[in-house]
This record gives C-alpha cells, sequence and structure tokens, in this order.
C-alpha cells in the first residue's frame, strides 16, 4: 500500500516537470528565434537600442562615421508601404532614444541620398531631439540646406515652445532677423494657448508685433472665408501693413476667384494698389484667357487698361503668340492696340529672338521700337551677334539704324573703346551715323577713360550743325564729380562746344559748393554768351541751395549778376517755396527793369 | 512480459512527450500572447487606451455614436502629452490601424478641437492615415470641409497618394484647378524624387505646370552648388522660371552668399540680370536689414555713382522705417551732395509715411530743400484720421517752411477721398476765403472725389465758383466732366454737359467726345457734336476726329463714305485731311491706294493746307 502513492508522485512529478519543461522550453524557443532574426519581427517597434550601442561599443566610441546598424534601420523603415507608415516608425522608434542615440540617428540622416526621405528622417529626429536637447537641435538645423532649414527651424521652435518656453523666445532672441522671425511664427502658432496679452510680450520682445499682428488677421479672415468679401475687409481693415499679408490676400482672393470668378480683380485693382501687380498676375495666371475676357466688362479706363495689360503680359511669358492674337480681338481697336503694345514690349524683352523673328505678326507702327528692345537684349550678351541679326529685319522696317544705335549704345556699357573702334573702322568719317554712334559711346568710355574718350572725340571733324563729341566727355568728367580734370581740359575743347562745356562744368562747380571760381569762370565770354552762361549757373545755384544764394546776393561781383540771381530765386521759389514771402520782396529789388522785361512774358515772376 | 512491460513503457513515454509538447505549445503560445499585448499597450503612451477593433460590422455601426465622445476623450488625452513629438506619435499609432469609417470619425471630431495647433496636428495625421485607404474621400475633405486653400493638408495628401498610387494621384491633381494644382504638384514631385526626370517632368506636363518642374529642377541644382553660391545664383537667373517665382530662393542664395563675401554681395545683386527692378530691391533690402549701418557703410565707398545711389536708396528705405534717425545720421556724410540730398528726402518721406507726427515735430533737423514733400506726406497720412487736426497743426511748422499752400493741398485733397462732402463743405464754410485763387484750387482737389459721389452737388457747386481770371486754374465744371468720362461715368457725364458754362462747352464736349470715340462709339460721339452751338463744333469734331485717326485709322477711313456734314462743318474732309497728314507720323497704317482715296474727300480749304503741310514735310 505504500507504494502506490509513491508511484502516483511519481507520476504526477513527470508529468509536471514534462510540462514545465515544455513550457519553459517553449518560450525560451520564441524568444530565441526573435532575437535571432531582428529585422523581419521587430521592423515596426522594437529596434534593440542596445544593438547600436554594443555596435559603437564595439567600434570604440559613438562618433563612428559608419554605422550601418542605423542605416539597415532607416532601410527597413522607408520600406514601409506609405509615408504614414514611415512617420509612425519613425517616432515609436525614436521616442525611446537617448540624445547619443539621436545624434547618431541625425548623422546617418545625412547619408540618406533620397532627398524627400532625408527630409522626413531628419523632421523626426530633429523633433524628438528638441524634446531632449533644443540647443543641439538647434544647432543642428544649420546642417541642412538653405531651402530645408527654415521649415526644420519651425519644426524645433515648435517643440521647443511647447516644452520651455522662455527658453525657446531667448534663443530666437539670438537669431538674425529672417530666421527669428520663422521662429517667432513657429512659437506664436504653436503656444495659441496663451492669452493675448503674452502671445503680444513675446512678439515685442522678438521685435516681430506684426507678425502677431498677421497671424491674428489671418486667422479672422479664415473663419469668414465663406464670404470672401468679408475676409478680404477684415485683412483691409487690420492694423497689420498689407504688405505683409501678401499671400493672406493671393489665397483669400483665390477662394473668391473660385465662388465668384474673376469681379475679385477689381477690388484687387481699388483696394491693393502697392500690390496689384503680383496678386492680378497670381490670380488671372491659371485662366489668362478668362481673367482677359473679364476685363471686357470693367467700366473705369484706366483700370481696364492695367488689368488687361498684367494679364496679357503674363500670358507673353509663356505663349506670346497667343497673347498677341487674344490681344488683337479686343474692342475697341484702341484698346487692341493699347494690348498689343504691351504684348510686344514684354515679348521683346523676355524672348527676343523669338519676337525678331515673328515680327512680321506685330503691326508696323510698333515694329521698329519692339526690334530695338529686342536687339537691345540680345547685345547685352553678344553685341556681334546683334549686329549680325539686323539683316534679318530690314524687310519689316526698312531703315535699321536706329536698331545698330541701340546696339552700340548697349555695347558702350560693357567695352566702349572696343565698340568706338568698330565703328571707326565701319563708318566712313563724312558718314554722320559715325558721329551720332560714338555720340553714344562717348559718355560711357569717358567714365571710364576720360582722356582717350576725349582724344578721340576732339579728333572728330567738326559739324555744321548739332553738339560736338567733346561736350559729351566734359559732361560726363563733370557729372562724376571730377571737376579737376574738366577744367584741365576746358582750353582745348572746340570752339562751338565752348559756352556748353564751361557751363556745364561751372554748374558742377556750384554743386560743390565752389561758388566764385564757378562766376569767375564765366567772366570771359562776351554779352550775350555771359549771360547765357550766368542765367544757366545761376538757376543751379537756386535751385539746390536757395538760402545761400540769398545770403550771398549782396556780395556777387556785378549787379547784372545780382540781377540774374534775383530772378531765378523768384522763379524757383514759385515751384519750391522756401523763401519766405518777405524774402522775395527783397530779392525783388536786385532784378533791375531790363531784365524784368526780358522775362515779363512767362508771368513767373508776378505769380509768387 | 517483457513486450508488455515495453509496450507500457512506450506508452509512458509518448504520454510524457505528448505532456512536453503540450507544454512547449503551451510556452509558445503565451509569450507570443504576451508579446502582443504588450505591443497593443505600448501604441499609447502612458494612459490611452486602445480601441479594440475586432468588432463585427453591425457592433461598430452601433458604436459610432457613442464613439464620438470616446475620440474627443482620445483627443484630449493625446494633446495631454508632455511634447508635440509624442502627441504626434500617439496619433500615429492610434490611427494606423483605425477603418475609413473610424478615420471619418476622428475627422469630424477634430473640427471640434478648439486650440488651432493641435486642430491642425490632429488633422495632418488624419488626413495621411486615411489617404492610405480611400484618397479620394481624403481630398474630399480638404476641399469641401476647408474652403480656404491650405497648401500643408494638400501637401500631406499628395506626398502620401504620390506613394501609393502615382498614376491615380496625377489624375486627381488634374482635377483641381488653379494654385492648387500647383501645391499638389509640387508635393507629387517633392515625394516622388525616384522617378527620372524625364518621368518627372512628363508628369508636370500632363498637369499643364512644366513651369513648377522647372522651379524645382532648377531651386535642387542651385541648392546642390550652394558651396559656391555665385554659381547658385547663376543656375536661377539662367533657368526658364519667371525670377519673380523663385524670390525666396534668390534670398536664400543672397544670404549664403553674403556669409561668403560678406556684403560686396550688394554688388553682385546690382549688376545681376534681373530684369524686375522689385526682385531686385527686395534682395539688396533683405541683405541690409541685417546690419544696415554696416552695408550703408559699402555703399558709401562703391565707385559707380549709379550703384552706390541705387543701394543706398534701398538701404535708407528700409532702414529709416525703423530708426530714421540712426538713418539720418549714418547719410550725413555721403558724396556728392546731391546724393545726400536726395537720401534725406528718402528717409523723410519714410519717416512721414511711418511716423508723420514724429517726422513733423522733429522737422527742423531735416535740410531745407528737404521739408516740403515729406511734410506733404505727413500730414495727408494725418489727414486721414483727423483731416481737421491736420490743418489746425499746420501753423507748427510755418517757420519750418516757406509756405504751407501746398500742405494744405494735400491735407484737403486725402479729406476729400475719404469724405468728400465734410472735405467740400469745410472749404466752402470755414475755409478764409480771401484769396480766390487758392479756394479755387482747394475744390479743383476735392469736386472730382464729390463728383463720384455726389455729381449733381458737385457740378452746382462747380458752376456756382466761376474760373479766377489769373492763374493756372482749370474750369470746374470742365473738371469734373473729365473726372467722370475717365472713371467709366461717361452717361453722367453727358448728362451734365447741357449745363456745362459757355466759355467751357467746346473742352468739355471733346472730352467726353474722346472718350467715346476711344472706347468706338464713334457714331454717339458725332451725334454728340451737333448739340453745340456752331462756333464750337469745328474745334470739337477737329478734337473728336483726331483722336478717331490716332486709335482707329481703319475705321475712320471705312466710315469716310458715310459722314455726314453738320451745319456747314464738311467731316468728310476733316477726316480726310487728319488722315493724311497722319502719313508722316510713324503711326501712320494706310495704304498708299488709300491715302489717295482719301484725298478725293478733301474741300478746297483743306487741299490746300495740305499742300502747305506737305511743302513743309518734303523740304
Amino acid at each position: 500500500m505504500s507504494t502506490q502513492p509513491s508511484t502516483k508522485f511519481k507520476q504526477i512529478s513527470l508529468v509536471g516537470i514534462s510540462l514545465g519543461s515544455g513550457l519553459v522550453l517553449g518560450m525560451l524557443v520564441v524568444v530565441a528565434i526573435q532575437n535571432f532574426n531582428p529585422l523581419n519581427s521587430r521592423a515596426d517597434y522594437d529596434f534593440a537600442q542596445s544593438d547600436l550601442q554594443q555596435d559603437s561599443i564595439k567600434n570604440g566610441d559613438y562618433n563612428s562615421s559608419e554605422s550601418p546598424v542605423v542605416v539597415e534601420k532607416f532601410e527597413g523603415i522607408f520600406n514601409q508601404h506609405s509615408t504614414a507608415e514611415q512617420y509612425k516608425v519613425l517616432y515609436n522608434t525614436l521616442s525611446q532614444s537617448n540624445e547619443q542615440e539621436l545624434k547618431e540617428w541625425w548623422k546617418q540622416s545625412k547619408n540618406i541620398e533620397r532627398a524627400s526621405h532625408r527630409n522626413i528622417a531628419q523632421h523626426v529626429i530633429l523633433h524628438n531631439l528638441t524634446a531632449i536637447n533644443p540647443q543641439q537641435a538647434l544647432r543642428y538645423v544649420d546642417e541642412v540646406s538653405i531651402f530645408q532649414s527654415n521649415a526644420l527651424l519651425t519644426t524645433v521652435f515648435s517643440e521647443w515652445a511647447v516644452s520651455q518656453l522662455e527658453d525657446a523666445v531667448k534663443a530666437a532672441a539670438s537669431l538674425v532677423d529672417s530666421r527669428r522671425i520663422v521662429a517667432l511664427q513657429a512659437i506664436l502658432e504653436s503656444r495659441d494657448d496663451l492669452p493675448d496679452s503674452e502671445l503680444r510680450s513675446i512678439a515685442r520682445e522678438l521685435e516681430g508685433e506684426e507678425i502677431l499682428l498677421k497671424l491674428t488677421s489671418d486667422q479672422l479672415a479664415a473663419q469668414s472665408i465663406e464670404e470672401p468679401a468679408k475676409s478680404w475687409n477684415i485683412m483691409l481693415d487690420d492694423d497689420v501693413d498689407n504688405s505683409l499679408q501678401k499671400e493672406s490676400f493671393a489665397k483669400i482672393a483665390e477662394a473668391w476667384r473660385e465662388k465668384d470668378g474673376f469681379a475679385v480683380l477689381s477690388r484687387i485693382y481699388t483696394d491693393l494698389p502697392n500690390m496689384r501687380f503680383e496678386l492680378v498676375r497670381a490670380i488671372a495666371r491659371f485662366d489668362l484667357a478668362g481673367a482677359l475676357a473679364f476685363t471686357r466688362s470693367i467700366l473705369d479706363e484706366n483700370e481696364q487698361k492695367y488689368i488687361a495689360m498684367v494679364i496679357v503680359n503674363e500670358w507673353t511669358r509663356t505663349d506670346a503668340q497667343a497673347a498677341l492674337a487674344a490681344a488683337l480681338t479686343y474692342t475697341p481697336a484702341s484698346m487692341a492696340s493699347y494690348l498689343e503694345n504691351s504684348v510686344a514690349s514684354t515679348w521683346s524683352y523676355t524672348n527676343p529672338i523669338e519676337l525678331i523673328e515673328n515680327i512680321g505678326t506685330i503691326s508696323e507702327e510698333l515694329r521698329l521700337g519692339k526690334l530695338e528692345s529686342a536687339f537691345w537684349q540680345i547685345a547685352r550678351k553678344n553685341p556681334m551677334e546683334a549686329i549680325a541679326k539686323m539683316n534679318s529685319v530690314e524687310s519689316y522696317v526698312g531703315n535699321t539704324s536706329s536698331i545698330l544705335d541701340t546696339i552700340v549704345f548697349q555695347w558702350s556699357y560693357q567695352e566702349p573703346a572696343v565698340a568706338a573702334e568698330w565703328v571707326i573702322k565701319n563708318f566712313a568719317e563724312d558718314d554722320p551715323q559715325r558721329h551720332d554712334l560714338l555720340e553714344s559711346i562717348m559718355p560711357r568710355w569717358a567714365r571710364q577713360d576720360p582722356v582717350q574718350a576725349f582724344e578721340v572725340a576732339i579728333a572728330q571733324p567738326t559739324r555744321s550743325e548739332g553738339i560736338e563729341l567733346d561736350y559729351w566727355v566734359i559732361d560726363e568728367i563733370s557729372a562724376d564729380g571730377d571737376v579737376e580734370l574738366a577744367k584741365k581740359l576746358l582750353p582745348r575743347v572746340k570752339e562751338k562746344t565752348r559756352l556748353r562745356a564751361y557751363t556745364i562744368v561751372g554748374s558742377a562747380m556750384i554743386a560743390e559748393s565752389q561758388t566764385e571760381e564757378a562766376l569767375e569762370l564765366g567772366k570771359d565770354f562776351e554779352d550775350d554768351q555771359r549771360r547765357q552762361y550766368y542765367q544757366r549757373v545761376l538757376n543751379d545755384w537756386a535751385s539746390n541751395n536757395p538760402k545761400n544764394l540769398f545770403e550771398t546776393l549782396e556780395s556777387l561781383p556785378s549787379s547784372s549778376i545780382q540781377s540774374l540771381a534775383a530772378i531765378q530765386l523768384v522763379r524757383v521759389n514759385r515751384y519750391r517755396p522756401l523763401l519766405t514771402d518777405e524774402q522775395i520782396e527783397q530779392v525783388r529789388t536786385y532784378i533791375n527793369p531790363d531784365d524784368e522785361a526780358s522775362d515779363a512774358s512767362s508771368g513767373i515772376l508776378f505769380g509768387n | 512480459m517483457t513486450q508488455k512491460k515495453i509496450s507500457v513503457e512506450y506508452k509512458s513515454g509518448l504520454v510524457i512527450a505528448g505532456i512536453f509538447a503540450t507544454g512547449l505549445a503551451v510556452g509558445i503560445l503565451a509569450v507570443v500572447s504576451i508579446q502582443n499585448v504588450s505591443k497593443r499597450n505600448e501604441h499609447l503612451t502612458q494612459d490611452v487606451a486602445r480601441v479594440d477593433v475586432l468588432q463585427t460590422s453591425t457592433e461598430r455601426a452601433d458604436n459610432l455614436s457613442s464613439k464620438s465622445t470616446h475620440i474627443a476623450g482620445q483627443f484630449e488625452e493625446i494633446f495631454k502629452q508632455r511634447s508635440t513629438a509624442e502627441q504626434y506619435q500617439a496619433l500615429y499609432n492610434s490611427l494606423s490601424q483605425n477603418t475609413e469609417q473610424e478615420l471619418e470619425q476622428w475627422w469630424i471630431q477634430s473640427q471640434s478641437i478648439e486650440r488651432t495647433s493641435h486642430r491642425e496636428i490632429a488633422q495632418q495625421v488624419i488626413l495621411q492615415n486615411l489617404t492610405k485607404i480611400d484618397p479620394q474621400k481624403a481630398l474630399h475633405f480638404l476641399l469641401e470641409i476647408l474652403p480656404l486653400p491650405n497648401d500643408a493638408l494638400s501637401r500631406t495628401i499628395f506626398s502620401e497618394w504620390a506613394v501609393l498610387n502615382l498614376d491615380e494621384a496625377i489624375e486627381a491633381a488634374a482635377a483641381l484647378a488653379g494654385a492648387r494644382r500647383s501645391v499638389a504638384l509640387e508635393a507629387i514631385l517633392e515625394t516622388r524624387d525616384d522617378l527620372s526626370e524625364d518621368r518627372r517632368l512628363a508628369i508636370a506636363v500632363q498637369l499643364d505646370r512644366a513651369g513648377t518642374y522647372h522651379k524645382l529642377t532648377s531651386e535642387t541644382e542651385a541648392l546642390h552648388n550652394i558651396a559656391n553660391p555665385s554659381e547658385s545664383w547663376d543656375i536661377l537667373l539662367n533657368d526658364n522660371v519667371d525670377d519673380s517665382l523663385q524670390i525666396g530662393a534668390f534670398v536664400l542664395v543672397a544670404e549664403a552668399w553674403r556669409g561668403q563675401i560678406g556684403v560686396e554681395v550688394l554688388s553682385k545683386i546690382y549688376h545681376s540680370r534681373i530684369e524686375d527692378h522689385e526682385i531686385k530691391r527686395l534682395l539688396i533690402a533683405e541683405i541690409a536689414q541685417v546690419n544696415p549701418a554696416l552695408v550703408l557703410e559699402y555703399a558709401q565707398e562703391v565707385s559707380e555713382e549709379n550703384e552706390r545711389s541705387y543701394i543706398s536708396h534701398i538701404i535708407v528705405e528700409e532702414w529709416a522705417s525703423k530708426d530714421p534717425l540712426a538713418t539720418l545720421a549714418a547719410v550725413s556724410s555721403f558724396k556728392p551732395s546731391s546724393l545726400y540730398f536726395d537720401l534725406e528726402e528718402e528717409i523723410a518721406l519714410v519717416w512721414a509715411k511711418n511716423k508723420p507726427n514724429e517726422l513733423i515735430q522733429s522737422i527742423e533737423l531735416m535740410s531745407e530743400r528737404a521739408r516740403v514733400w515729406p511734410l506733404e506726406v505727413a500730414f495727408a497720412y494725418i489727414a486721414r484720421e483727423d483731416p481737421l487736426g491736420a490743418i489746425d497743426s499746420l501753423s507748427s511748422i510755418e517757420d519750418y517752411v516757406g509756405s504751407t499752400t501746398s500742405i494744405l493741398h494735400r491735407i484737403v485733397e486725402q479729406w476729400s477721398i475719404l469724405q468728400p462732402d465734410a472735405a467740400v463743405d469745410w472749404i466752402l464754410n470755414d475755409f478764409d476765403q480771401e484769396d480766390p485763387i487758392l479756394l479755387h484750387s482747394l475744390l479743383e482737389d476735392t469736386l472730382p472725389s464729390l463728383a463720384r459721389h455726389n455729381p449733381t452737388k458737385a457740378f452746382d457747386i462747380a458752376l456756382a465758383h466761376p474760373t479766377p481770371s489769373h492763374g493756372l486754374a482749370s474750369p470746374l465744371d470742365r473738371t469734373i466732366i473729365w473726372h467722370l468720362t475717365t472713371h467709366g461715368d461717361i452717361e453722367q457725364a453727358i448728362s451734365l454737359l447741357p449745363r456745362v458754362r459757355i466759355s467751357s462747352k467746346a473742352s468739355a464736349y471733346g472730352i467726353v467726345g474722346s472718350s467715346l470715340v476711344r472706347k468706338g462709339q464713334t457714331l454717339k460721339a458725332l451725334e454728340l457734336g451737333s448739340d453745340l452751338e456752331p462756333q464750337h463744333q469745328q474745334s470739337y469734331f477737329s478734337q473728336v476726329i483726331q483722336v478717331w485717326a490716332r486709335t482707329d485709322p481703319i475705321d475712320l477711313y471705312e466710315s469716310l463714305e458715310d459722314m455726314q456734314s453738320s451745319d456747314g462743318q464738311s467731316l468728310q474732309s476733316m477726316a480726310a485731311l487728319k488722315l493724311l497728314t497722319r502719313r508722316f507720323s510713324y503711326q501712320q497704317r494706310l495704304t498708299d491706294d488709300q491715302l489717295k482715296r482719301a484725298r478725293s474727300f478733301l474741300n478746297d480749304d483743306d487741299r490746300d493746307q495740305l499742300q502747305l503741310i506737305e511743302k513743309f514735310q518734303n523740304r
């Protein structure tokens, strides 16, 4: 009888041990299998952080540039079949990472070739890192491309403002202007739980009060967007400079257009004169034909002209021929001409070669002007190419001399000496066009090499009519402020140029407050020329510094000069009243009767 | 006996093995179950409960109404997370396994989230997950529920959609209009940067937005070269993209460039081939705002005068809006003096617009030549709020300018734009009327605005105030006619014409007639002339036909035959003469045959006149 219980006990024990062993072994098998194949079964959630640590420890430091584990993990993440899944995996993976690990993730993220994946990864990494060490996260923003940095700055400061508002504001204050504004915006948007007073205080601290006003206004406007007109008026009447809300106005205008068609273009024109150009373009851009059709119903001439002009200009940039065709169907004919002119102008500088090739489609009376503009554009890059192309348009305009003039003028900005050499080589001395072309070169040449330009100018034959080339050189040198050089060259100017050149230099001396010398310069002229000289020089003096001339009146060298000076003061004061009525009365006492008579027909002297 | 024993032992062994195997199986199942449970718990951090999705559809339908309360509660829990990263994580985990119906409920509930920042986070994740299941529905929510274009959510949807089903995403984008389509395309191209460039361009072309592709490509290329910002700059300049669409990119490259070469970047910008002056101005202003004093110092030393002037103007315009006094001090040593005066005036004008009262109080700091215009601007700004106050304040600046008349004009003109009745009434009742020329000129400033609100009243006042005999004043009645005509109220202008003073009749009729011609209403313009007395008709028809010949010579030519003469005016001859004399203008559009035929309409006097003109032209 004692044997039976012992056997039973053994049996029970055996059963228990078997069951228990099987249980334990089964558990161990599952764990062992999962650990043996980490990627397949832990792709979603369970990246073993210890793996990362072990690899780093094995390598001897945490800053190893090669971290195959992280790289593999990125691969696994971006094998997910949707971006939502990618974000989810990243957030879950990184939420458990410590700072060191996140730094390693960051380092490896820079090696992700595909930009869209890299952007996603870096966004989530910085998001998580900011929660631990926002200053480091901010430093990392400097490591990304300039086109990405604002987006990441927003990520960092949105998070930072939630976790440590004061620190976030302090950090934002240390950023340069454009970044500070981005940071401020992120703080204000993410901390929309704060009372207005606190938001205002933050905005003030970061010198961005208008940003807060803008955000508030935008939100109010967005709430009323079922009635775009209401949203529009909210933004017009707020305390924010309209120029800061261009994008918001554009959005509302777009919503308005979707609801009520292109009538919003008239509101843009009337309400936002300082940005009407960009907004009309933005709204019309995607349906230019529709927008242009709308303009036909506008009653106000100026408004119609303006809006239609902006539309056809925009159209010309993408399809000039279609824009031209549309412009020519406009009624009345005066508007069609106006728009055709506008299209041709835009065409000439956006696609000059295409315009030249299609110049026959433009009305004859417009051709020459637009060709000049087109050739100007080509000459900016290659003057010789422009010259070579002139032949192709001769049959459309007849005389191409003005086009050549334009090309040479443009050329003179780049290489005036070379341009002059070409002209001298290709045009005979007695060819009037040679003089005209050199005339357009001289000012730029005089700026670059005044002495050389002057020598060539005075070497050209003197014409019976018109201004000589040396005048232009003296004019440019004086305008450039080199009065001393101009004075030095004056004695060598041609006789025909003398009065003009002296007058120019005298005026320049007045501008430099060399008034006595300027008056001295005119004394060698004969009567009539002397009068002309002093009239001009004293007019400049009266325009630039009337008070000074008024105070100097008494000490001017002669009564005739005093009289001329007084006349100029009265004349100038009519349009720029800087002298009082009493002072003007005093000035009048210097005017001699002869001078008064010769100016009486202008009526100016009596009108003051 | 032994066999029996073996058999028993075998059976026992089998039983033990079976028990062991059972234990093994139970152990395996236990581990797997425990892990699944803990995974479920890990989906929400801390106390967020996971919804059991294993319900029947009937149960689900029944639970929807209680679900909204449940979801609202979950939102509360999610947004209690201490960081936004955790909030996103919680949302992604909550929503990733939801059905379409459940996500719809989340979406509906999200609209009740009061706090905008939370609502935006929630809606972004909801739409992203919904796009995985039913992108059309996600798009529908975006377009129907959020009428104001929301670029961020649109990008979210199309980024996801482009990965899941590119062709469908493209088709959906094609159904959008305007800027929405562009945003969708941008999201598709940015997300599918794994596609070949040809394919990406093809998508853009399919969506009729090749420009968007070129813009993205150009900016990517510029970015790759950013170590050499001048190269990036050239890439942006020389691409096929309108510079106005890339202002943001230009600003970023300019800033990188400044980091490399300092303020010399201003000269680079100035000399670059950006056609649009406004873009250039903006870029220079952006660079300048970091340290305007430093950049102004640089500008002062630039040798080329045009460049020095251009850059300086932009800098002072920006700086003066923040600190006009500092700006004023900084420009004081600028040469030449003409540039200094220009800059000074610019500072004053900016100051006047931003802080008009402060400018007025500080006006003595400006040199005399730079006072009047800025004061006009400042007082005009004040007049918007308090015109009478502005007028009263004029006395405070009398000692600083020669005359305040031009400033008074600006105040009154501004006043009339906002309150035309009040402005005009003040002039008539409260203004010192001893100076009739000044009174007239003030009415000239204000009556046009009044005419747009109350043309009859404006016209009555105009008639009651004849033009002073001296000075350059225009008749007020004619001024009103001109304003009404130009601003599209031509019918009103025509109705007032019979009341116009004799002295203004010809010119007033001429204004209206010319406008009718420009609008193509030539017959009406001719008929209008017949209302005039004979002594005025000659100049009227001459003016009208002149405009006709300029704006539509072909139409005028074709109308020659049908033109009626009026009270002795040979309109045919007049018209023919205009056409023939215009042939000397570069705008001539008639053929030689047409010109020849036009001659046949000339009467003797006009033929003689033409001969004189031809003689003069041919000498």
